[in-house]
């Protein structure tokens, strides 16, 4: 009956979607500097499920605005599309595709194979972790009890 | 950036090796193998992940640097919780432990679905850390671990483990009963736009939090469907004349827990024992919740989240989350015990403990050691 379970499953959430990130990052500049790695690659894979998945349920939330009721959306998924939403009023600090237009914009460069799209994919996925490392680390603060 | 990225990888490669040794060397009940077996993997896991890190950080590409210190930072603080808590209940692993491993044991194997999965117990207030990754773990405080009255309480827990089984399902029931709150709680006029923005606002946090508050009445439902009336009667003495805060909270604060106010639970109790013909000990806990509030001058309020015509929308949908987990069902002969059973089981063990305490307090201890000595030589 303790509300720390909540922040280890939202760390776990948030745990898989910035491994997605790194996966996908990774395998994208290493193939870009003419490395190949077939578990890389694998994991590359996986990690593309996994965000199209997150983007997907990003999308949703986007569409519903920010008043409206959100229907089966946990609160530490909710306070982490609202952590998007600010900072895709930060045009300062978060400049890419994700921040301008959205996850919609996104998912089309999941599968890009064009270098110009791949870098848009690679910046979106950094301003994206950025958010994520740090909603994360609220859960961590609870959970390792750090002040 | 590179050498400080490999050294802490090493280190962490070195941390999950200690931790797998002192896994082999632990010492454990049987109820804990299978958990123990999970942890090991999932450390086989993240040493896999160290070994990845590696892997990439030799192939000398300096683009990937910034992903690979994120990668190194995540696997930090995953093993962090391995190290803080899917450890311990095998490294801190007693013989006293047995109890409740055995409690949590039949629980798992009463349905087909949590058969399978392993777990382990740790000391911290009541709690479970359902998560898909790793294998449940429930907290217990110490002296509840060894004692009879408050295990019910793990039937609680249990029921977030079946809500973690069934996510797909239940998520679906709530979003029936997310529909109607939203219904509710909808203005009926707008005379201001400040006014209609603050309560757009408050309809949608309230909808966010009765997410998980479905999710506690669920396991509360569950908790009495498995244990009847020792489930009822350890959640009432437990939570009763804990704090103020059980009976009133503010209406920000609420909306901030993934627990609605525990009187409110109580009265959901109380409503399901009515239904299921406990008169009698339905009239004790609501009169006894009540006359606490009024010793403590508290009326109930709860800030414009309840409203009496969610109870029986609320009370179906819980039904139907329950036909869908279908946790094991009390039957009358684990309230009443029949003449001359020899054997408990864990159902009639804690009603059977509470009734003793009733009756006889005074000579309750001795008769609880007698009991959980009994029990633990028959299982």
């Amino acid at each position: 009956m303790s509300q720390e379970w909540l922040n280890i499953q939202s760390f776990f959430t948030d745990h898989e979607l910035i491994r997605a990130i790194n996966d996908v990052s990774i395998f994208l500049k290493q193939e870009a500097a003419g490395v190949r790695d077939a578990e890389r690659a694998r994991l590359a894979e996986k990690g593309r499920e996994t965000l199209r998945e997150f983007l997907q349920r990003l999308e949703h939330v986007e569409a519903a605005g920010s008043k409206e009721p959100l229907l089966g959306i946990d609160a530490r998924f909710q306070s982490l599309t609202d952590a998007i939403a600010t900072a895709r009023g930060e045009s300062d600090s978060y400049r890419s595709v994700l921040m301008r237009d959205g996850a919609s914009a996104v998912l089309p460069l999941l599968d890009a194979q064009l270098q110009q799209e791949r870098r848009q994919l690679l910046e979106a996925l950094a301003d994206l972790r950025r958010v994520v490392e740090h909603h994360q680390q609220e859960d961590a603060s609870i959970i390792f009890e750090e002040q | 950036m590179r050498a400080y990225l490999t050294e802490a990888n090493r280190d962490l490669l070195l941390q999950i090796e200690v931790v797998l040794e002192l896994l082999g060397a632990a010492s454990v009940q049987a109820e804990l193998t299978h958990y123990l077996g999970e942890v090991a993997h999932l450390c086989a896991a993240l040493r896999q992940q160290a070994m990845r890190n590696l892997k990439d950080l030799e192939y000398g590409v300096d683009e990937t640097i910034d992903d690979i210190l994120a990668a190194t930072q995540s696997l930090t603080g995953l093993f962090e919780l391995v190290n803080t808590r899917l450890a311990s209940p095998i490294v801190r692993a007693r013989k006293a432990d047995r109890l409740g491993l055995l409690v949590l044991r039949w629980l798992h194997d009463s349905t087909p679905k949590t058969a399978v999965l392993p777990c382990g117990m740790a000391d911290g207030s009541f709690a479970i850390y359902p998560t898909p990754q790793v294998p449940p773990i429930y907290l217990t405080p110490v002296t509840r671990q060894v004692t009879l009255l408050y295990l019910p309480l793990l039937f609680h827990e249990f029921g977030h483990l079946l809500y973690a089984c069934h996510r797909q399902e239940m998520d679906d029931l709530v979003k029936e009963f997310q529909r109607i709150v939203t219904a509710a709680l909808a203005p009926t006029s707008i005379r201001d736009q400040r006014g209609a923005s603050r309560s757009a606002v408050f309809r949608r946090r309230a909808v966010t939090a009765w997410l998980a508050w479905v999710q506690e009445f669920f396991c509360d439902a569950t908790g009495f469907t498995i244990g009847g009336p020792s489930f009822i009667t350890a959640f009432s003495h437990y939570f009763r004349t804990r704090s103020r805060d059980h009976y009133l909270v503010s209406r920000d604060e609420q909306l901030q827990r993934r627990h609605p106010v525990t009187w409110l639970r109580a009265k959901l109790l109380v409503d399901r024992a009515r239904r299921h013909g406990m008169t009698l000990l339905a009239d004790q806990v609501e009169v006894s919740w009540a006359e606490t509030a009024q010793a403590m001058g508290i009326m109930e309020d709860y800030g414009g989240t309840w409203q009496e015509s969610f109870l029986s929308p609320l009370q179906q949908c819980v039904d139907d989350m329950i036909t869908v987990a279908e946790p094991y069902r009390h039957v009358p002969t684990d309230v009443e015990l029949p003449a001359g059973v020899e054997r408990l089981n864990i159902v009639q063990l804690c009603n059977e403990a509470w009734r003793q305490f009733g009756e006889k307090p005074e000579m309750f201890r001795a008769w609880e050691r007698q009991a959980i000595e009994k029990f633990l030589l028959c299982n």
